[in-house]
């Protein structure tokens, strides 16, 4: 196929309106007669509310609203309803909304936030897993009083949230005929997002028909609104999400945040809407965090490397309230043995619920977890074979019409030619596992591979409406957060149509008129999304088949469609380009040209059994790649330096290549402060370092990592031009491929990130 | 968001200080007092903004005399003075590593000192160079060495109608150089986990003079006086410097906290001492710096 704008390198669509500082983001929301927002929120981690005391706050001049738990009692959650709007019987994490404020001015709302007089009784704290796990303190005392909309396996009388299983084989028997059994754990710390904009939204309720409209900066606005219709009791169609530019994502705006606090002042204020934003404090404290986790794996091996059976535990510490744990266990745990072929594999996964701030999605969905936990468990196995960590992973990774741990026949798969061009690209051949550097640095090189799978089943609808111009507007409600779907949608609807890419433009997201896309997350868009605007650009052709041979007064069947031409089979005069469809005339007062595209994973899906998950077909769309990493460590003080970074990815398609750079670039320097800085500090449910100089994500002066990236284009049979995503894959193997160079270096076995000097210094491994 | 406070921003010192002495909160960069502020941390009723005052702006330099450094003078003015990388280098090492090009363009050095933070990037160079500190008040001025300047975390000398006016900073010997080591998890918008300052001038190899100064290794900035005075004189060549290295920890009193624990912070001490003591007697031996 010749292809004119698909996987060629272009201009982000956005990137001129946001570095000029045109577009419009959450906060930059203001409407006429708005009122301003504020949280009181729990300074305990752990406490039945006694009494709340809103009297002074009431007597503030230009306090229009004061409400308290008492006045919304309803509890929502998209897979477990758990979680109070804003806490009435008791907080179950610092900063737990117990009232909220709506005043004429930000100034006033904060001080009566102030003014309200809380008395607490406190609660033994649960800080940890292994603290969650004796169950002496229970933070839902009653699991089953809570309605359970999706997919969530809670245990009655225990802190555990949500389960999960995975079957394959007999496990035991499969240690049995191992030559050899090795055990380990590795620990995850608790991460913030830190999107540049914190948590926001600004709501109004209309006083005759009772719709209620938000402007949020949502990654799922079809996902929110369901919970919030349930949450607020109105009928669906009555919330009314308005999108706005998302000033960083990665998860943390996939559930409902800011959104059900706007939405309850604004029920008290008469039709005046309210604005509410998170201060970085509150962001660090009570938004949403990557959950902590530790992971359990027993292995048993061959003595030639050859993986028998694996046996891996996970343990997340979700939270307070369970949110979107379920489905990090499951995303999880279908990755958690790694992209190897192994006989025996069981999986089980612990959602915990502790006194902290909730843990949920954030990019990998805890595939970049179980990655650092199932490669640094390779690495060991390795050594104790004598065997080069990539020739043991080579020998064991799945590769085309292999049978995966789930029991799937394995289809474009290029793990393989991942790990062979990430090693290539840091030079793995020429190196010896660790050296020592000229300046008296330990150098170690180490790798790692994954897979991660995309959330299936899920339909994503667009409508595409040509212009009478000729110019074309797409209706797709995938959100913008970075990642480059408002331009790589418009490439694929320009090939289709042979329109410019610069007369098509991207309709903003509107649940009152956007049509319905499941989520943007799981590195989902470009794949789902682009294969409905190519549906629908095959009606829009059609539509103009029909009114040209009106036009040339010939049959339909004579007329064809080809590079932006429609023309009349063999006869070169009857021909309109799309450029001059204007000009042309066929489009005056003649019905709009709309085309229409719903894909859906649905019929490809096979449901995992609930309690093996073997399935044909568990997912439509598997992400692999691999990274291999240079660091140096300093003997005399700990110090790390990431020097160089090969990664390989495969991509299916690159259909904007310098977009699919971009996501790997921007992973890697966000790995390499999972690997060595980022870790939220809880002690005893309080959150010590929640700012931004104590809680460190890298710098620019701490990015200049060398990186060379290779896009492994294996096109997917049923992908657009053959993509995949690769939203989410470059942050998958990054700390994992760190951690393991690390202990290359330092011949350790550090088994926790972030690594921290004093780790190294102290050999502290857990 | 800021909470409401009233704001007074005179241009006379002793109105300044007067200011002070009612309850206004100092701000100079603002780079430490706004920050808690917005944190929730601190709530003053009123800030007295000192920027207005010219001759806390001024920093220069005499042969006989040496710096004199206006409290206002930005970290940023410090680190492009040319005459402080040539004579003070550790001080231009300690005032370049301060947050970000736009915190040290307004962070002061007056701010920095009067914060009382333990982990002050320009105090420790500061201290081997043996400042003064210049302090007025409503009652006149005195000066204070700024090695008893520091009574506690965040705290000072300062009375409560005292201003940090002129930092005094004597010349260098002709035959010393001087060095700074930070030690951060990043390598920028970080705070000394540790710092090791170090004064040292030689007479051939015979230590003539040797200062040492440590950031974040106690309750305040401090020298290490013991160690100092044992070294005073010594040819360096007859001392080892993992010594040198474990005789000034032992002097240090790191505590343990989630940020680091007390045991790594005196084995890292040991050896950014040594790292710092090298460094110095490398740029005396070459002559510069």
């Amino acid at each position: 196929m010749d292809l004119k704008v698909v996987g060629k390198p272009v201009a982000r669509k956005d990137a001129i309106e946001k570095v000029t500082g045109q577009t419009k983001f959450g906060a930059d929301i203001d409407l006429p007669g708005q009122l301003y927002g504020a949280v009181c929120r729990s300074t305990y981690p752990h406490a039945t509310i006694k009494n709340v005391n809103t009297e002074m706050a009431l007597k503030l001049p230009g306090v229009r609203a004061v409400i308290t738990g008492k006045d919304y009692t309803k509890l929502y959650g998209q897979f477990i309803e758990d979680q109070p709007v804003i806490a009435f019987d008791k907080v179950r994490y610092q900063g737990e909304p117990v009232a909220l404020v709506a005043a004429e001015d930000l100034l006033t709302a904060q001080e009566a936030a102030r003014l309200i007089e809380i008395e607490y009784e406190p609660l033994p704290v649960v800080n940890s897993i292994d603290e969650a796990l004796t169950n002496e303190t229970l933070l839902h005392e009653d699991w089953s009083k809570y309605n359970i909309p999706g997919a969530c396996h809670p245990v009655q009388n225990t802190n555990i949230g949500d389960t999960f299983t995975l079957r394959k084989g007999d496990i035991e028997q499969g240690f049995k005929e191992s030559d050899l059994v090795v055990e380990n754990k590795f620990s995850c710390s608790m991460l913030q997002h830190t999107t540049i904009e914190t948590h926001t939204a600004t709501a109004y309720v209309n006083q005759i028909t009772g719709e209620i409209t938000v402007y949020t900066p949502a990654q799922s606005p079809f996902t929110i609104r369901p919970v919030l219709a349930k949450a607020f009791n109105v009928p669906l169609e009555k919330i009314r999400i308005i999108c706005t530019a998302i000033g960083g994502g990665f998860g943390s705006k996939y559930e409902v945040r800011a959104e059900p606090l706007a939405i309850a002042l604004a029920l008290f204020t008469n039709g005046r809407p309210v604005k509410l934003q998170f201060s970085r404090e509150e962001e660090f404290m009570a938004s949403v965090a990557r959950a902590p986790a530790q992971i359990h794996l027993k292995t048993g091996v061959k003595k030639d490397g050859t993986l028998v059976a694996q046996q891996v535990k996970i343990y997340w510490d979700t939270g307070a309230y369970v949110t979107t744990g379920p489905r990090v266990n499951y995303n999880a745990g279908f990755a958690a043995c790694g992209p190897y072929k192994i006989p025996h594999a069981w999986v089980d996964g612990y959602c915990l619920v502790t006194n902290k701030s909730l843990g949920t999605a954030y990019r990998g969905f805890g595939v970049p977890e179980v990655a650092c936990a199932h490669e640094f468990q390779m690495d060991c196995i390795a050594k104790e074979l004598g065997l080069d960590p990539l020739e043991l992973r080579l020998k064991n990774v799945l590769e085309e019409g292999d049978i995966s741990v789930t029991g799937e026949v394995m289809q474009s798969i290029a793990v393989k030619e991942c790990l062979e061009e990430a090693a290539k690209n840091i030079g793995w051949y020429d190196k010896p596992l660790n050296w020592t550097t000229q300046d008296g640095k330990l150098a170690g090189k180490g790798i790692a591979c994954f897979c991660k799978l995309t959330g299936t089943p899920s339909t994503t609808s667009t409508v595409l409406k040509l212009n009478e111009n000729g110019s074309l507007t797409i209706q797709y409600s995938g959100r913008e957060m970075g990642q480059g779907v408002t331009t790589v949608i418009p490439q694929m609807a320009a090939e289709a149509l042979g329109i410019s890419l610069d007369k098509i433009h991207m309709a903003p997201v509107d649940t009152a008129y956007s049509p319905y896309d499941k989520t943007t997350t799981s590195s989902r868009s470009t794949f789902h999304g682009g294969n409905a605007v190519l549906m629908a650009a095959e009606q829009i052709k059609e539509q103009l088949l029909d009114l040209a041979a009106k036009y040339f007064q010939v049959s339909p069947s004579q007329m064809e469609y080809v590079d932006g031409v429609i023309r009349c089979k063999g006869e070169p005069t009857k021909a309109i380009h799309i450029e001059d469809i204007e000009a042309s005339g066929i489009l005056k007062e003649q019905p709009p040209v709309i085309g229409n595209g719903t894909y859906s994973t649905l019929n490809l899906y096979y449901k995992p059994d609930p309690l093996t998950r073997q399935s044909k077909r568990p997912t439509v769309m598997w992400m692999f790649g691999a990274q291999a990493a240079i660091t140096e460590v300093d003997p005399a003080t700990g110090c790390i330096k990431l020097k160089t970074i090969g990664a390989a990815h495969d991509v299916g398609y690159a259909i904007n290549p310098v977009g699919c750079l971009q996501q790997i670039e921007g992973p890697i320097i966000m790995g390499l402060g999972h690997a060595l800085l980022e870790e939220m500090i809880y002690e005893n449910g309080i959150l010590r370092n929640g700012n931004m100089v104590d809680y460190k994500v890298p710098t620019f002066q701490d990015s200049d990592v060398e990186m060379k990236i290779t896009l492994v284009e294996k096109q997917h049979p049923e992908g657009p031009f053959g993509a995949k995503g690769i939203g989410e894959p470059g942050i998958c193997p990054v700390a994992a491929a760190i951690v393991n160079s690390v202990n290359a270096a330092c011949e350790a076995n550090l088994n926790s990130i972030p690594i921290k000097p004093e780790h190294v210094l102290f050999r502290k491994e857990d | 968001m800021l909470p409401q406070f009233e704001l007074y921003r005179p241009t006379n010192l002793l109105e300044a200080c007067r200011l002070k002495a009612q309850g206004a909160v100092v701000v100079a960069g603002g780079t430490d007092v706004y920050v808690a502020m917005h944190g929730g941390k601190l709530r003053p009723q009123a800030l007295v903004d000192i920027k207005g005052i010219a001759d806390m702006q001024e920093a220069t330099y005499d042969q006989n005399s040496g710096l004199t450094i206006g409290a206002l003078t930005t970290h940023r003015t410090i680190e492009e003075w040319e005459l402080v990388k040539q004579k003070y280098y550790a001080l231009f090492e300690g005032c370049s590593q301060v947050g970000s090009v736009q915190i040290r363009q307004r962070g002061t050095i007056g701010g920095n000192i009067c914060n009382g933070a333990p982990s002050a990037d320009s105090v420790g160079p500061l201290l081997v160079f043996g400042a003064e500190c210049l302090v007025v008040g409503e009652k006149g001025q005195r000066k204070v060495p700024l090695a008893g300047f520091f009574t506690g975390p965040k705290k000072t000398i300062l009375a409560d109608d005292e201003l940090l006016y002129k930092i005094l900073v004597p010349p260098p010997a002709p035959n010393s150089a001087s060095a700074y080591i930070k030690y951060t998890r990043r390598r920028a918008m970080d705070l000394a986990l540790l710092g090791v300052s170090i004064y040292l001038a030689l007479d051939k190899s015979r230590i003539e003079e040797l200062r040492i100064a440590f950031a974040t290794a106690a309750p305040t900035p401090m020298r290490a006086y013991q160690t100092e005075a044992k070294l005073r004189g010594k040819d360096y060549r007859s001392i080892s410097l993992a010594d040198i290295g474990k005789m000034a920890a032992a002097e240090a009193n790191p505590r343990s906290s989630w940020r680091a624990s007390r045991e790594f912070r005196l084995r890292l001490l040991e050896q950014l001492v040594q790292q710092a003591f090298t460094t110095a007697l490398q740029r005396a031996e070459g002559g510069d710096l």
